[in-house]
């Protein structure tokens, strides 16, 4: 038996045809993306208790690992430099007495001392800066800034705005001084930058910092799921309860902004 | 009437064409190589689309441009499903993937010479690329919901190239029934009826083009911003 169709019908044949084949692709199309979207939005339910439970996590580690630090800072100045200190004057005084005996000995022994010191004061430094617990935030940058600078490597633009009147709150500052920190190591390491433009503001109300460079920049996303550093700066965000900003682009240098109300 | 939609609508495909081209060209360093092979698309059908408009207004056969068309489409969408559906994995000793597509290429090529004449439609060729294109869109799809329930790390470029195939389904689903009736709607239809039809066939186009402008955009521009408060 032989079907035959009009030139009309074979139209609205063909029409209704390729009307039926969209049809179905869209609805194939949509449902998978509610499905994708029903899953997605599961998968990040779960994600999200996890990231809660690490995050907790991430500030127990944070406050011990910053109270460590603090002690061993003041364990270095107080029982290492000081001993150290009494030791060369000990020394010099020795030296005095004889004149004459063991010159050079006596010298080289001091030098050693000296550098003994300077080395201890370093690390001690490094751990706590002591500029941030007596003289805050800004002039504990500026300590790091001012030897950056003297480098050549790096020409670090540092200005800022301080109507805090002097009340300072050591755990927030100390934390944006490690963001900070961070973001020089990595501008330094990674960025091969010559220049940085780096911001505080801070009042009795709130702290805010922008930093920027004019390095080789990087994938933000390839960025947050390798390292870079950039995790461990968020993890302190976090940590602060600030709100930020990261923007950068290959050969375009990096930018972040940070804002907390204290 | 409908002579002019259609001339309408050639002008804007040759428009979206160059939207995608330019946008490419400005990400240029962005593009992964999966989408290379959508850039050249474009480029492809770019050529095509301003032969054919130039012949058409010279009242010159233009059908010819769908064979050559045809063959190029094909072999630069396979080669981007190659990349996207990692079909290099499915070789053994021999490259079975590589040499259906040799062989596909080789029957269109074929067919276009002895089977089907140059200077009418080539509706053998274009139905099996459609079909080909539906099964690679629908693996597509697949491939990518197993890759959100195995926690692959999210690009979202992904969804640029999601969107991409998304385009690809609709395209090839909506042109199946035309091209298959392609030579038929030529020669024993109406005129103003085989107009509609490929009026509907323009406009299933420019919705592709209007996907892939989207696809490619998020293809070549990454995330440059990451902002949250806690």
């Amino acid at each position: 038996m032989e079907i035959s169709f009009t030139k009309e019908e074979l139209f609205w044949l063909i029409l209704a045809g390729s009307f039926f084949t969209l049809f179905v692709s869209t609805s194939f199309a949509l449902m998978y993306f509610f499905y994708r979207k029903r899953l997605t939005d599961q998968l990040l339910k779960t994600t999200e208790i996890e990231l809660q439970k690490k995050s907790e996590l991430l500030e127990s580690q944070i406050i011990g690992q910053d109270s460590e630090r603090e002690k061993i800072a003041r364990a270095i100045h107080d029982e290492i430099s000081s001993k150290l200190a009494i030791l060369q004057i000990s020394i010099e005084h020795l030296k005095r007495i004889n004149l004459e005996k063991n010159q050079e000995e006596t010298d080289l022994i001091v030098e050693i001392i000296e550098k003994l010191i300077a080395s201890t004061e370093s690390i001690s430094h490094g751990l706590l800066p002591p500029d941030l617990e007596h003289a805050g935030l800004i002039s504990a940058v500026n300590g790091v800034v001012e030897v950056l600078n003297k480098t050549g490597e790096l020409a670090i633009d540092y200005t800022w705005i301080d109507l805090s009147d002097g009340q300072h709150i050591k755990e927030t500052e100390l934390g944006v001084y490690r963001i900070i920190h961070e973001l020089m190591h990595n501008t330094i390491k990674y960025a091969n930058a010559k220049n940085v433009r780096l911001n505080i503001e801070l009042n009795r109300t709130s702290l805010a910092i922008s930093y920027s460079d004019d390095g080789a920049g990087f994938n933000m996303e390839e960025a947050m799921n390798k390292g870079l550093g950039i995790r461990s700066i968020l993890s302190r965000v976090q940590f602060l309860n600030a709100s930020y900003n990261f923007h950068s682009e290959l050969g375009q240098g990096m930018e972040f902004t940070l804002k907390k109300i204290r | 009437m409908t002579g002019i939609i259609l001339k309408f609508i050639a002008i804007l495909v040759i428009m979206q064409l160059l939207v995608i081209i330019a946008v490419c060209w400005k990400n240029f360093k962005q593009i992964k190589k999966e989408a290379l092979f959508i850039v050249l698309f474009s480029v492809l059908a770019l050529l095509a689309q301003v032969v054919s408009t130039t012949l058409s207004w010279l009242k010159i056969n233009n059908i010819w441009v769908l064979h050559v068309y045809t063959a190029g489409e094909f072999v630069l969408l396979y080669l981007f499903y190659y990349q996207v559906l990692h079909l290099g994995e499915l070789k053994t000793r021999l490259n079975w993937p590589l040499l259906f597509l040799v062989a596909v290429f080789g029957f269109m090529v074929y067919s276009s010479i002895y089977i089907e004449t140059i200077n009418g439609f080539n509706p053998m060729s274009r139905t099996l690329e459609c079909l080909i294109m539906i099964a690679f869109s629908v693996f597509f799809y697949i491939k990518e919901i197993r890759a959100i329930a195995y926690f692959e790390s999210y690009d979202h470029r992904r969804e640029g190239l999601l969107l991409i195939n998304t385009g690809i389904l609709l395209l090839s689903s909506g042109q199946f029934f035309i091209y298959l009736m392609s030579n038929y709607m030529f020669y024993e239809m109406h005129n103003s009826q085989s107009r509609i039809l490929w009026i509907f066939n323009g406009l299933l186009n420019l919705l592709f083009y209007s996907i892939l402008i989207v696809g490619i955009w998020k293809l070549a521009s990454p995330k440059k911003n990451f902002s949250g408060s806690y």
